[in-house]
């Protein structure tokens, strides 16, 4: 027999032989389908990339939103309490602009305003760096310790007592001191 | 045949559980044939079928429909190169010499009481008239040492060349093409003996 007759003959006898095994092909099924993704009505159309893209987007927006906001109540509230708690008791103002975008690269305006005519005046800070409210209120006291500093009233000179001289001399010299004191009258 | 194949291809496409279910019953045993010829061990085949019909209906998107039969023979492809996979692993924990191939090639024809004679004059024809059915073809290639049912089995009748061969099982295209001239040798010999074994009056003409 030729190698191509041979080959030929076996190849159309087993190309399309099918097993006799009697294995249940129920179980080896069970297996596969553990294994790959398929669809039903309602999870294919969950599967679909269109479906679930646009879902997570707006949850990732969500959850954005909401870690901003608390953030920025966080911070007002530690405004408050630094100003309550602040040296001259001020009211700081800062506007609810500058501190729910303190990550946004603009100028933060910082007012202060003083409660009371005599205390010195804190001028209007002008804060052009992105910065934390930690570091506004910082710079905000600075610059009032500055203003207090320029405006304090130039310390007064105050008089030195003069001890008195303790004259060794006296104490020391006795009979001389007498005698001269007698020659002299003399 | 083609209309079934389309549709279970376009069932697969969709991730549609049922076709998927259709489609790994109506392949199952043709797919475990092939890869019965490639390991001895039922189990070991079993599980190379399960292993293969994952990786195709996970792949299925990278597979486009060229026409009839397209769907099968990519299928197919994968479930041959899967089992070539399990060789070339079991391959790689079983250490063989070369002494061993020739020995084991020399010994089966020896033990043969077939001439050359009997073995050049056989003919398609005979498996007709003596009644050679599949399963014994099968046997017979079952019963040829591994390195040569492997190259036999690629090269006659899953459809791989001598350079795919050698580029796979990463041997010359020399020794693939001895290999499976004396894997032919050897099945034509079996046949020739299974002839002689049934009392029937073999002249080889």
């Amino acid at each position: 027999m030729k190698e191509n007759e041979f080959d030929d003959l076996i190849q159309s006898k087993l190309s399309d032989y099918s097993s006799k095994t009697n294995v249940s092909e129920e179980n080896i099924w069970e297996n596969i389908s553990k294994s790959i993704t398929y669809n039903s009505s309602i999870i294919g159309f969950i599967v679909k990339p269109w479906f679930y893209i646009p879902i997570l987007s707006i949850i990732g927006l969500t959850v954005f939103l909401i870690s901003n906001t608390s953030n920025s109540n966080q911070s007002k509230i530690e405004i408050q309490k630094i100003c309550n708690d602040s040296l001259h008791k001020e009211k700081i103002d800062i506007q609810k602009d500058s501190i729910i975008t303190p990550k946004i690269n603009s100028a933060i305006e910082v007012k202060v305003e003083e409660k009371k005519d005599k205390e010195p005046k804190v001028k209007d800070i002008q804060i052009t760096e992105e910065k934390n409210v930690k570091e506004t209120i910082e710079v905000i006291e600075n610059q009032k310790k500055a203003t207090i500093l320029e405006q304090e009233p130039p310390v007064q000179p105050i008089e030195q007592k003069v001890e008195p001289r303790i004259i060794k001399k006296e104490v020391q010299i006795t009979d001389t001191v007498i005698k001269t004191k007698r020659m002299r009258k003399r | 045949m083609s209309d079934i194949e389309y549709l279970l291809f376009k069932g697969c496409k969709e991730r549609d559980a049922k076709k998927q279910k259709e489609t790994f019953i109506f392949y199952f045993k043709r797919f475990l044939a092939i890869c019965e010829r490639y390991t001895k061990d039922e189990e070991e085949a079993q599980d190379i079928v399960q292993e293969s019909f994952i990786s195709i209906f996970n792949k299925i998107d990278g597979f486009t429909w060229h026409g009839k039969n397209s769907f099968e023979k990519w299928m197919k492809r994968i479930v041959v190169n899967a089992a070539i996979n399990n060789y070339n692993k079991k391959k790689k924990n079983t250490h063989i010499s070369i002494d061993d191939y020739e020995n084991s090639f020399i010994e089966t024809a020896e033990e043969s009481s077939c001439s050359v004679f009997e073995i050049e004059n056989l003919k398609p024809e005979h498996l007709i008239q003596f009644n050679i059915c599949e399963e014994e073809l099968i046997a017979s290639i079952n019963n040829l040492p591994e390195h040569f049912k492997v190259v036999f089995n690629m090269h006659v009748i899953d459809g791989y060349s001598h350079k795919e061969i050698s580029e796979v099982l990463k041997i010359s295209e020399k020794t693939s093409t001895t290999r499976l001239f004396r894997a032919r040798k050897l099945i034509q010999t079996n046949i020739v003996t299974m002839i002689k074994e049934r009392g029937v009056v073999y002249e080889g003409k």
